[in-house]
């Protein structure tokens, strides 16, 4: 494992969180309003990031993920290429699949309600907005999360 | 050993990525919006039905005595695709429409009605006809009988997404009509009217969820519902009145029934074709659990304790100038029937009754007695409007200096869960709050000391005029030149400020990008504050509206 990439992919995961923690009413956030729009910190501090918290979520979500994955898999270079490519692709899907909300919540298989978190699988398609500038966020994401990679790989000491 | 342990590590790995996997994905799905609900497929597609609840409420438009507007006709609009087509919501038997006094509701929602049998399924507008609008007050009453041209009686409405319909369930539908924004005082070409450029701030969330004061409604009993053994009703159809439609209302042990007297009574009193009087709230299925239910009519009547309750539950209560009643009445409580509530819902016991406490009484005037027997005491919340003086902060929360007019200043604490909001608009940022802003400030009655707010408005301010700049992805600033001035100043345009598209009769929300030179635009927000030297943003908007 690589553990400095695990860290930085916890830590990015932790400034993810405090968008929708601080940044966004708790309405506007599944986990926070299914959970208890309690823990919004929402009315208690002011907006932490500005217009930047628009695009941070889909930046951050492939930045983290992709070095958690590299992190765990202790990836060599290679192997790091693929996990960015993977989640970038991930992300990338369910952006494309905001801006056919329609046709793709009709994939969405009907046992999903009522089931906690998949039950919110439809309206994500629906409710959620595609952007171009998330897009580009998610491909910065996974660009910034290979260089950091990169940064951080351990090298193997040949004896 | 190390084969074991590399297997060892090998399980690890595999479970740790699952783990991030498993995670990744769902956190995608968990951090989308969360008020519309879950589920899938359009209008139908999913089966059955569910219900919806329809309110209208209104923003504060303090020059205007009255703001009548007719509903004619509401329907719900499927998701292109869905091949459905509209479904019908709330249709008026008047040909006129439904005449609503927009401002009798800006405390309070007004509930027009509950239409069951909503195919369940994904709908994206809201469309909502209007045969007229009638200002008593203000800058458009001159005198005209139809002071107010509407463009067209025909609005669209975009909520913020899609919204979907579940079967069971009920879901409602809130339009806040902000006449404050709708109503514009160009005159309208030669006809010297005002124009009516409908803002309807649309909130649909389920009916579970709905926080507001609880439902008000008097109407006819349609018919009785018994279905167990036991000693009395459990309910019954209301039939509303102008052809609102019918809604279930359920009865409970804890509702308490007054009798067409005004005393308490039990739901053997409640009989078919009665008139009655009922409070309470909708529930997730669409039926109405009551907690408080009248036979015949009920009055209202505002004005001010004079005493407190004595040990035989009556009060001394002035009614306001221009109620039914004229001098002190004698107010009499029920032992564990009356409602004594601070604000809409809060319950409060009799002791909060004090003197010179503003108050609402609904209740029946026994003539005999000379008494009016006092069925719900609405007490008012103490508020506080006025202009900041100072804003010092203080233990996580502010401490706001208040001016109101005539007095001698004030002091509230606000604490950090205290809301702020811009009136008749949303989320207001506390680092704006500031000397000189005008301040409605809500206070919290269950703390004695110090004098601490429930909830703050900010008075909105508006600037007008024309784009010169727009905005871009990382600056979301306007270069505007308001009308009659000379230079143009740096708009600030909030995260999540409304963009509405109002050009040609349309109705269209829209993202501050497609804003471009030239464009006409006005906006509700607040100028930046005396002691912010440093910004070049001189106003910030929280609603923007394109108009020419």
């Amino acid at each position: 494992m690589n553990r400095k990439q695990i860290f930085v992919g916890l830590i990015a995961l932790f400034v993810g969180l405090t968008v929708y923690l601080i940044d966004r009413s708790p309405e506007q956030t599944y986990f926070i309003y299914k959970i208890d729009s309690a823990i919004s910190l929402h009315h208690v501090f002011p907006t932490l990031f500005g217009p930047l918290g628009k695009i941070l979520p889909a930046f951050v979500h492939v930045f983290s993920f992709a070095l958690l994955t590299a992190g765990i898999l202790a990836c060599n270079k290679r192997g790091c290429v693929v996990a960015c490519i993977v989640w970038l692709s991930v992300d990338v899907a369910f952006e494309l699949g905001q801006k056919f909300g329609v046709w793709t919540s009709n994939l969405v298989p009907s046992w999903f309600e009522g089931i906690p978190l998949l039950e919110n699988t439809g309206n994500y398609f629906m409710s959620g907005t595609f952007d171009f500038i998330d897009l580009t966020a998610i491909a910065a994401g996974s660009l910034v999360a290979y260089l950091t990679m990169m940064r951080t790989m351990e090298r193997r000491v040949l004896s | 050993m190390s084969k074991k342990r590399g297997r060892f590590m090998n399980l690890v790995r595999l479970i740790g990525l699952v783990i991030v996997v498993a995670a990744g994905l769902a956190s995608i799905i968990a951090t989308g919006g969360g008020g519309g609900g879950g589920g899938s497929g359009t209008v139908s597609s999913s089966g059955g039905t569910g219900s919806v609840a329809l309110y209208v409420a209104d923003g504060p438009a303090d020059s205007y005595k009255h703001i009548y507007i007719w509903i004619t006709r509401v329907e719900l609009l499927p998701v292109d695709g869905s091949g459905a087509g509209p479904v019908l919501i709330y249709q008026s038997p008047n040909p006129q429409g439904y005449k609503v006094d927009l401002l009798s509701y800006r405390e309070e929602d007004f509930f027009l009605t509950l239409k069951p049998n909503v195919p369940a399924g994904w709908y994206d507008k809201v469309r909502l006809y209007v045969s007229n609008i009638e200002s008593v007050g203000g800058p458009c009453d001159l005198g005209l009988d139809d002071n107010i041209k509407l463009p067209s009686g025909k609005i669209d409405l975009n909520p913020r997404g899609p919204f979907e319909v579940k079967k069971g369930e009920a879901l409602a539908i809130r339009l806040d009509i902000d006449a404050n924004k709708s109503i514009n005082l160009h005159p309208a070409g030669k006809s010297g009217k005002c124009i009516f450029r409908p803002v309807v701030f649309v909130d649909i969330e389920p009916v579970k969820l709905r926080s507001g004061c609880p439902e008000i409604l008097t109407g006819k009993i349609t018919r009785v519902i018994d279905t167990s053994a036991a000693e009395g009703i459990n309910g019954f159809v209301l039939t509303l009145p102008d052809g609102r439609g019918n809604i279930e209302v359920l009865l409970s042990e804890s509702t308490v029934i007054f009798d067409q007297e005004g005393v308490p009574g039990t739901s053997a009193d409640l009989k078919v074709n009665d008139s009655v009087w009922v409070r309470g709230r909708i529930d997730s299925y669409g039926k109405l659990s009551a907690s408080v239910v009248v036979v015949g009519e009920v009055l209202a009547i505002d004005g001010v304790a004079q005493s407190t309750v004595d040990t035989d539950g009556q009060f001394v209560f002035l009614p306001s100038t221009g109620e039914a009643f004229i001098g002190e009445l004698n107010v009499q409580l029920f032992d564990g029937s009356s409602l004594v509530l601070v604000g809409c819902d809060t319950i409060a016991d009799w002791g909060a009754i004090q003197p010179n406490r503003r108050a609402k009484v609904v209740g029946k005037y026994d003539a005999q007695g000379q008494v009016f027997r006092g069925i719900v005491v609405f007490l008012k919340e103490l508020e506080i409007f006025g202009n900041v003086v100072s804003v010092t902060e203080l233990d996580g929360g502010l401490n706001l200096v208040i001016q109101p007019s005539g007095t001698t200043e004030v002091t509230v604490y606000v604490p950090s869960n205290a809301p702020v909001y811009l009136e008749g608009d949303g989320e207001f940022p506390r680092a704006l709050l500031c000397e000189g802003r005008e301040v409605r400030v809500i206070i919290d009655s269950t703390v004695e000391s110090p004098l601490t707010a429930k909830l703050v408005r900010v008075t909105s301010e508006t600037l007008e005029g024309a784009v010169l700049q727009g905005t871009n992805p990382y600056n979301t600033v306007l270069l505007v030149k308001p009308n009659g001035a000379t230079a143009a100043v740096y708009v600030g345009v909030q995260p999540y400020a409304t963009v509405l598209d109002l050009r040609n009769g349309k109705y269209k929300p829209i993202d501050i990008s497609e804003i471009d030179p030239g464009d006409e635009v006005k906006c509700f927000g607040v100028q930046k504050c005396p002691d912010d030297a440093t910004s070049p943003v001189s106003f910030y908007a929280f609603v923007i509206l394109v108009i020419n």
